[in-house]
């Protein structure tokens, strides 16, 4: 038997190794020989795909930040469609024979055919900075939570950007805090004057609940800054955490309160004198109205709860 | 020595792969790409949506947050301006109930790329109660005065005077927010970042002052401004990052006192009360953040923000009261000062391909350096009190996490992980705290029609032994412990389950029970259990979308009390419970015209307290809130960009609430009260706009 002079002197493993390398990139040198692809892109980019993908939903796009040719740090300044969607010369080969897929595309969502952490990176491609660095481990990425699934890419306003909607996409997940919204004490999320985004950075880790700021005081402090202080007379631990007596996300008693006075104030106080006496509905209207437990409670005598600046303040009701 | 065929193989597979890898890796020539069929918007948009609001009914409640707070008619408008330029410009600008009071209006701009400019002005209405009365005068001032014919007394009932003195009053404010924010972009991995926002808190709240042991309501007046700049400056490159950053807050009061005649039989010199209001007093922080990417897959990121709170508003004297007055002060002001450090170190590395591990360290500190003083205070502008000092609150708050996660299937996790929480704190019955907690977590994902998760979690807090340390005329039972402090053993177990039986119907169920055990606590809370289930759902008919959820929350807590001043003597069952139901569907391009859509929520809350005194049991009347509200809207298109909107909102909303059911400013002898309802309303809202695209 006649051996090949090109074979000659090359061994089996050779030829199973020229033949993997081969294969491995066979899908891109094919596609480009079928249908006169470049290098496993379409033939004609954008136009490529709009010839069969021509919905608004999919043309509206061009109307966004990443459809704007002119900036050199949109996906259409750069390989168009497949920046974002990879190399779709496999996928717009013209023909396919009857039966049988169309290869897929690299799409976008929480049901999309392309891995999770596949369609992030995309993302992260070019949005490493605008998101935060600590967005790696963090718990929407542990969670398989994909860039589209909160962003809408190709809507000519993204809902998640919008103050009076974001709360929407949230809410998809996060049912209890929905349900929360409609408590008869609220922050105004549901009336689309704050947003989710107004207290918790969605994309991070350094905080236990994705917090926007570096603790849940200062994030509070943002908007209620009367109540920072310091004050000479603290009452102690309303500089540490303000969900230690309210609920951000809502709550059946007035200012958030998570629980109604004067028991609320009771389960701290039971000093000598009124603290410790427990008030019962004989302290209503019809018996023996109190102001212990009428109007503002506890509240009516220690109106500066959050701390008082007078010097006659010390049990904070100057 | 490499054998000649080996090195041959060699040479031609590194040619092969570097062929092969090179095609591969090209970047196509984007020149023979002309996009011809990408329709890149160019000019100027504007849509216009404006009509009439009509509003059936006054109520405080439904107009909080919407500016529809009185009947009658509203005009209103949104409005959408959007520009592109040939040169990368594009500019928006956004107009939002603009004939209300809780209008807003953004302008966002710039040139792609290298920089975005930002404006807004947003109002957030607050109305609280419109029913409330005084019979003080001055209101809106920081002086508050009775009528001449005022007739003091020692009970509100026997206030002769009170009931044609009564004035109707409003209570409420009007936040108004104004923010400019800046990005530049020098080059492609360095940006810069500017915000500025002002804040105005502009109305009043209810307020009260005490003398002894009779008190009165009036509202304080609330002119608040609040400003904020954020400076960052970032540079990103591949494996590193570093951002600067600077956090400043200027908070101004431009009232500083509030002063009111007693309504009561006024104690020796004690006719008038003075009460401070929140003092002006400023944050500044600096940060510094960074990321390192040692390999592929190990990230260190780290941040630390060091931060300085400033105070010092001139003191008010110890009273206004003649006869107790002229105790000097230690010192003029209080020369507060706060020094705040936060760290966070975070290692995060996938070793292997499926398997995460992740460290972290956080530190939360506020160190209170306020000097300490003596203070000779006056009791209610009344009697003298005693010599108390300050106690300037400091804590200090190290954090430890390690968690370790592996992957199992392409959507299916496994973490488990361990965080630690230690805290110091001074002048506290505590000094230091330490929390365990062991927590583990199951995400799952099968095929794309089922997904969920499960987590576990146990916690555990104990803590240095309880110190007594109550200032004199202060003596707290030495049975409490505050439950921020107490031993606590904590177990939560929550999930989520979201299934898709098919394409067009989704079904999620979720849950949250939590327990919470104060073990060694005779006094105080001993006891709360938190449950929460929600049924969610949302199904496609056709061109229909129809949604529907469900929650239910139960939060349960148990406390004991000691009137005796010793062991537990009454303890209290707390109860409150939520439900709400939301419902709708949307119906749009009915004849390709109409767009239909329906809410409906039925939201309802209740609060239960029994208290059990020496056996004998006696429970709260039932605190109560039931809300059903419908909302639907109905859009027309007359032509491609001309639409009427119609529109119909119902709201019923009752309530009770026993502290304030029934209280009118005379109920309680000893608080002469503004009146405060719990709200009801039913209000009917009609809409009609025409919206217009140019």
């Amino acid at each position: 038997m006649r051996r090949n002079k090109f074979a000659k002197g090359f061994s089996w493993p050779l030829y199973l190794f020229v033949l993997g390398v081969l294969l491995v990139n066979a899908p891109p040198l094919l596609a480009a020989d079928e249908d006169g692809n470049q290098a496993g892109f379409s033939r004609k980019g954008a136009d490529t795909c709009i010839s069969c993908h021509d919905e608004e939903a999919i043309l509206s796009i061009f109307r966004t930040p990443h459809g704007h040719p002119v900036d050199a740090n949109a996906p259409f300044a750069h390989e168009q469609c497949e920046s974002c969607h990879l190399a779709g010369g496999a996928h717009s080969v013209r023909r396919v024979r009857r039966g049988q897929e169309r290869p897929p595309i690299g799409n976008f969502g929480a049901q999309a055919v392309t891995p999770v952490a596949g369609q992030n990176e995309i993302c992260l491609g070019c949005h490493e900075a605008d998101v935060d660095p600590a967005w790696h481990g963090s718990t929407h990425d542990l969670e398989f939570v994909s860039c589209a699934q909160c962003h809408q890419v190709h809507a000519p306003q993204d809902r998640v950007l919008l103050l009076y909607e974001q709360a929407d996409v949230c809410y998809t997940c996060h049912q209890k805090q929905r349900a929360a919204s409609f408590k008869p004490s609220i922050h105004p999320v549901r009336q689309g004057k704050m947003s989710c985004s107004s207290c918790h950075n969605p994309h991070q880790s350094a905080t236990d609940n994705l917090l926007a700021r570096d603790t849940v005081n200062q994030l509070c402090y943002d908007c209620h800054a009367e109540k920072r202080g310091p004050f000479l007379w603290e009452h102690a631990p309303v500089p540490e955490d303000c969900t230690l007596c309210h609920d951000a996300h809502g709550s059946n008693h007035p200012a958030l309160l998570t629980r109604r006075p004067p028991l609320l104030c009771q389960q701290c106080h039971s000093q000598a004198g009124h603290p410790r006496i427990p008030f019962t509905g004989q302290s209503l209207p019809g018996n023996s109205p109190s102001p212990f437990v009428l109007g503002g409670s506890c509240m009516n005598c220690h109106s500066r709860i959050h701390g008082s600046n007078h010097p006659s303040g010390v049990n904070l009701s100057r | 020595m490499i054998p000649v065929c080996q090195s041959r193989f060699l040479v031609l597979a590194w040619l092969l792969a570097g062929l092969t890898g090179s095609l591969y890796a090209a970047e196509p020539d984007i020149s023979k790409w002309p996009c011809r069929f990408c329709e890149f918007p160019s000019g100027t948009e504007l849509d216009v949506d404006a009509g009439l609001i009509w509003v059936s009914d006054d109520s405080a409640k439904f107009g909080t947050f919407t500016g529809l707070d009185e009947e009658g008619a509203y005009l209103d408008a949104h409005v959408a301006l959007r520009y592109w330029g040939e040169d990368g410009n594009r500019w928006q600008l956004l107009g939002r109930n603009l004939g209300l009071e809780s209008r807003e209006i953004s302008v966002t701009g710039g040139q792609q790329g290298i920089y975005e400019l930002n404006a807004f002005y947003s109002q957030i209405p607050r109305s609280l109660f419109v029913t409330t009365m005084t019979p003080f005068l001055g209101v809106g001032s920081a002086s508050l005065s009775l009528p001449d014919n005022w007739a003091h007394a020692g009970s509100t009932q026997d206030m002769t005077a009170l009931d044609t003195s009564l004035q109707p009053l409003k209570v409420g404010y009007d936040r108004e927010i104004l923010g400019v924010s800046a990005k530049y972009l020098p080059w492609q991995k360095l940006e810069l970042t500017a915000e500025y926002r002002h804040d105005e808190k502009d109305g009043n709240r209810i307020d009260s002052g005490s003398m002894l042991t009779v008190v009165a309501q009036f509202v304080q007046p609330l002119d608040y401004t609040t400003d904020r700049l954020e400076l960052a400056a970032g540079y990103f490159a591949d494996a590193w990052n570093l951002q600067l950053g600077y956090y400043g807050s200027v908070f101004n009061n431009r009232v500083d006192r509030l002063r009111w005649e007693t309504p009561f039989n006024p104690s020796p010199g004690a006719d008038v009360g003075q009460l401070d209001v929140a003092p002006d007093n400023s944050f500044h922080q600096f940060s510094l953040s960074a990321g390192y990417r040692f390999a592929r897959h190990t990230r260190l990121t780290g941040r630390l923000a060091i931060g300085n709170g400033k105070q010092d508003q001139t003191f008010l004297p110890f009273t206004v009261n003649s006869l107790l007055a002229g105790q000097p002060l230690p010192q003029a002001d209080l020369d507060g000062e706060v020094d705040t450090t936060h760290i966070n170190l975070r290692l995060r590395s996938t070793p292997v391909r499926r398997m995460g591990l992740t460290a972290e360290y956080r530190k939360n500190k506020r160190d209170n350096k306020t000097s300490r003083n003596l203070y000779d205070y006056v009791i209610t502008d009344t009697l003298p009190g005693e010599t108390v000092s300050n106690r300037p609150y400091s804590f200090d708050r190290d954090s430890y996490r390690l968690s370790a996660d592996y992957r199992l299937m392409r959507r299916t996790r496994l973490s488990v992980g361990w965080n630690r929480d230690d805290v110091e704190r001074s002048f506290q019955e505590r000094r230091t705290t330490e929390t365990d907690k062991f927590w583990a977590r199951a995400t799952v994902g099968f095929a794309s029609t089922i997904s969920g998760w499960v987590e576990f979690s146990a916690e555990e807090r104990d803590g240095s032994e309880f110190i007594d340390l109550a200032q004199s005329g202060s003596e707290q039972n030495p049975l409490m412990r505050k439950y921020h402090l107490a031993d606590r053993d904590r177990d939560v177990i929550e999930g989520q389950l979201t299934v898709q039986p098919v394409a067009a119907w989704d079904i999620s169920v979720s849950a949250v029970v939590a327990k919470d055990e104060y073990k060694n606590t005779l006094i105080g809370l001993t006891e709360s259990d938190y449950i929460s289930a929600t049924l969610d759902t949302s199904v496609r008919i056709g061109p229909v979308s129809v949604y529907g959820a469900y929650t239910r929350e139960e939060i349960e807590s148990k406390q004991n009390g000691s009137q005796q001043f010793l062991v537990p003597d009454w303890s209290s069952d707390v109860k409150d419970e939520f439900d709400s139901l939301v419902l709708g569907f949307k119906w749009p391009e009915i004849f390709s015209r109409i767009d239909l859509s329906l809410d409906y929520t039925y939201v309802k809350s209740s609060g239960d307290i029994d208290m059990n005194v020496s056996g004998a049991r006696s429970a709260f009347p039932r605190l109560e809130t039931r809300l059903n509200s419908l909302q639907l809207f109905l859009d027309y298109r007359i032509r491609g960009n001309t639409t009427v909107r119609a529109g119909y909102w119902y709201e019923d909303y009752d309530s009770s609430d026993w502290a304030l059911d029934g209280v009118s400013p005379a109920t309680v002898p000893h608080l002469l009260s503004l009146g405060a309802n719990a709200c009801n309303y039913k209000v009917s809202t009609v809409l009609l706009s025409l919206k217009h695209a140019w």
